[in-house]
């Protein structure tokens, strides 16, 4: 019989990258990442890998880099500030085209803000890989299984399409104990050291490698640029045909809908279940994939048997609700349950939200 | 018997061969290479020791030298 | 008669776009003549900064990565430590090393990482048009500095090579020039010594070439030597810092 083990989420999530085939780790200690860097520091070498402590986070998101041209599968973890200092390179991977996994232990705030769970870095890695618009694959699990579930993917997933992947941890997720069961190690390919981006180990052609397409089928770098971006454009066009994954939560009769992601979905799964107990027919649309973003379920809601919205979400101003917004029909009126700088959502909150809802109050929580 | 030859596609005109030839032999040709520079041309060949220091100075490696 | 010295096989037909009298192209040849004679052609693999070699890579047959600006040894320290067979060259310029990379440059010399980075001090930002740099001396004209670089504005110029000799890890340290025959050759003798730690011992080593860019310093090449021996070597002592 298989057996489930407890493990605090940042580290099973890090065991579960080294069965993927991880064999990098740079990054800089930041609550709430600093457990993922501290098991790694000694659990990599373990398995032959690379653990560098680099002097900042700027430094580690370029180790990245280079790591990932060696043909190495490469991790970097961090929270909100040292987001920031990454966006350069976010920008670099994302424009060279080059697979490596992100994650971003989410705490409250803006600048150096506080420690305990949010979601507003939702924006960051959704809309624009620092400068210059590109995007990566982003998830936003909401269960320590789940978060391994998605990472032990990621890299099949960053070297199928040559992107960054992100996932958006946050504190409460990175630091709670659930029972996971660990995959195994995955074997990879000595093939891969012939990869177009990768300057493999042995004598080789010469391969130039840049972290932005200059070269191309036309004369001038912006002939050249237009042209690359266009199809890396059309990439993110198919992404929203093959990657996007999301859960319905009860939908099949409900009449309310909350939508949300992450940490926020998971404490509003607890809201439904209570709401349901008193005969309110409640249902969560929850996307998995934050880029693509699941437009189609959120389309589908018929304004003439959905009587409202509500979007949950750990960040003020709002950042998800304008996806959301943007997808649901006119006539359903939405409302937001809104906390941020480490305030968690609140089931009795979300409970309340949705039963003003159903007695018409108006909600301008947000605004 | 020694001799420099300048290759004219890479030879920018820089003059830096100028100063170093010890016999003083390498100047600006009249022909301009594909870029418009006037490059550099070994004169009374038969004075060269074929001490190579134009080739090392050389920022185009542009000099081939032979003995 | 026979052939005693030609353009090294590792440059390509591609003529650089370099100035007239840039260094830059000298150091290129230098490495080129190197990775011939320590049989590192096919091996080699350059690790480019943001300057005037950022798009270098059609002058040489190296293997080359690109890195966003003074982020070269932090790309390095992540493509070296994952393949460690291949020789890595970092090779900046001023800024890229010490003024927006400095952090970079510090700690991968402090972990000692197997890499030779090679800093190109011509004490000016080339590629953008002649902009102060860290390593621009004083009183010297750039465009940011128009009536000279003021100690007080802008403090004094900064000696990379020692700062990195001040560490316990980078192995060889040493400044050269390439403003005459002599000291390309004693340069050339550096950057072998460098790459041989490199390869047969793992070590870092960083050598500061003291180059010219007569372009931004406003004087036609031929009055780079002259330039540099009065100008630059004064503030830049040469010879060997550390090894």
């Amino acid at each position: 019989m298989a057996v489930k083990e407890l493990w605090k989420g940042n580290e099973a999530m890090s065991e579960t990258a080294l069965r993927a085939g991880c064999r990098f780790f740079s990054g800089y200690p930041i609550t709430p990442q600093t457990p993922i860097t501290e098991y790694l520091s000694w659990r990599l070498p373990e398995v032959e890998g690379v653990f560098i402590q680099a002097e900042s986070e700027l430094s580690a998101a370029t180790m990245l880099l280079g790591a990932s041209i060696a043909g190495v599968r490469a991790l970097t973890a961090t929270a909100g500030p040292g987001l920031s200092l990454m966006t350069e390179s976010l920008s670099c991977l994302a424009s060279g085209r080059l697979p490596a996994v992100i994650v971003d232990v989410q705490r409250g705030g803006a600048a150096t803000g506080n420690l305990q769970g949010a979601q507003s870095d939702y924006n960051m890695v959704t809309k624009s890989l620092g400068h210059g618009g590109l995007k990566g694959l982003v998830y936003g699990p909401s269960t320590v299984e789940e978060l391994c579930d998605i990472i032990y993917e990621a890299w099949d997933k960053a070297e199928k399409y040559r992107t960054p992947v992100f996932i958006l941890s946050d504190a409460s997720l990175g630091q709670m104990m659930e029972p996971v069961d660990i995959k195994p190690f995955k074997q990879l390919d000595e093939a891969r050291f012939d990869l177009p981006y990768v300057i493999g180990r042995e004598q080789s052609e010469k391969k130039v490698i840049q972290d932005t397409p200059y070269a191309g089928p036309y004369t001038t770098f912006a002939e050249n640029l237009d042209h690359n971006y266009r199809k890396y454009n059309e990439m993110y066009e198919e992404w929203k045909k093959t990657e996007v994954s999301y859960e319905n939560y009860m939908m099949d009769d409900a009449e309310y809908v909350i939508v949300g992601w992450g940490i926020a979905a998971r404490i509003a799964k607890s809201a439904i279940r209570n709401l349901r107990k008193k005969g309110i027919k409640v249902g969560m649309i929850r996307p998995i994939s934050l880029f693509p973003f699941p437009d189609e379920p959120l389309n589908a809601l018929d304004p003439k048997k959905i009587k409202g919205v509500l979007v949950v979400e750990m960040a003020i101003p709002p950042l998800f609700y304008y996806d959301v917004k943007a997808q649901i029909d006119n006539n359903i009126p939405i409302h937001t349950n809104l906390h941020c700088g480490g305030y968690l959502s609140q089931v009795d909150e979300i409970e309340e939200d949705i039963i003003k809802m159903i007695g018409g109050e108006k909600n301008g929580s947000h605004l | 018997m020694a001799k420099i030859v300048v290759d004219p596609n890479f030879c920018k005109g820089c003059g830096l061969c100028f100063d170093v030839c010890p016999k003083n032999l390498l100047r600006a040709g009249s022909q301009v290479n594909a870029k418009g520079y006037y490059y550099a041309v070994q004169t009374e060949e038969e004075k060269c020791t074929a001490c190579k220091l134009c080739a090392i100075v050389c920022p185009d490696a542009a000099i081939t030298v032979y003995k | 008669m026979e052939v005693i010295y030609k353009r090294s096989d590792a440059l390509s037909d591609v003529p650089t776009t370099f100035c007239p009298g840039c260094s830059h192209g000298v150091a290129f040849k230098l490495i080129a003549e190197l990775s011939e004679e320590l049989n590192i052609v096919d091996k080699l693999v350059f690790a480019t900064p943001i300057g005037c070699t950022t798009f270098s890579a059609p002058f040489h047959k190296f293997s080359t990565f690109m890195s966003a600006h003074g982020r070269a040894p932090a790309n390095a320290t992540g493509f070296k430590r994952c393949n460690p067979s291949r020789p890595v060259i970092v090779y900046q310029g001023d800024g890229d090393c010490a003024a927006i990379g400095t952090a970079e440059s510090i700690h991968a010399a402090a972990r000692g990482e197997s890499l030779t980075v090679i800093m190109a001090n011509n004490q000016v930002y080339g590629m953008t048009g002649g902009q102060m740099a860290p390593t621009t001396l004083e009183g010297q004209k750039t465009t940011t500095t128009p009536s000279g670089r003021s100690v007080e504005a802008c403090g004094y110029p900064i000696r990379m090579a020692e700062q990195i000799a001040s560490l316990d890890a980078p192995r060889y340290v040493t400044r050269q020039s390439l403003h005459t025959p002599k000291h390309i050759l004693q340069a050339k003798a550096a950057i072998k010594k460098a790459l041989e730690l490199q390869i047969n011992e793992g070590a870092y080593s960083f050598v500061e070439l003291l180059c010219a860019c007569p372009t931004n310093y406003g004087i036609e090449p031929r009055k780079i030597k002259e330039y540099v021996e009065k100008n630059v070597i004064p503030y830049f002592p040469l010879g060997d810092l550390k090894g």
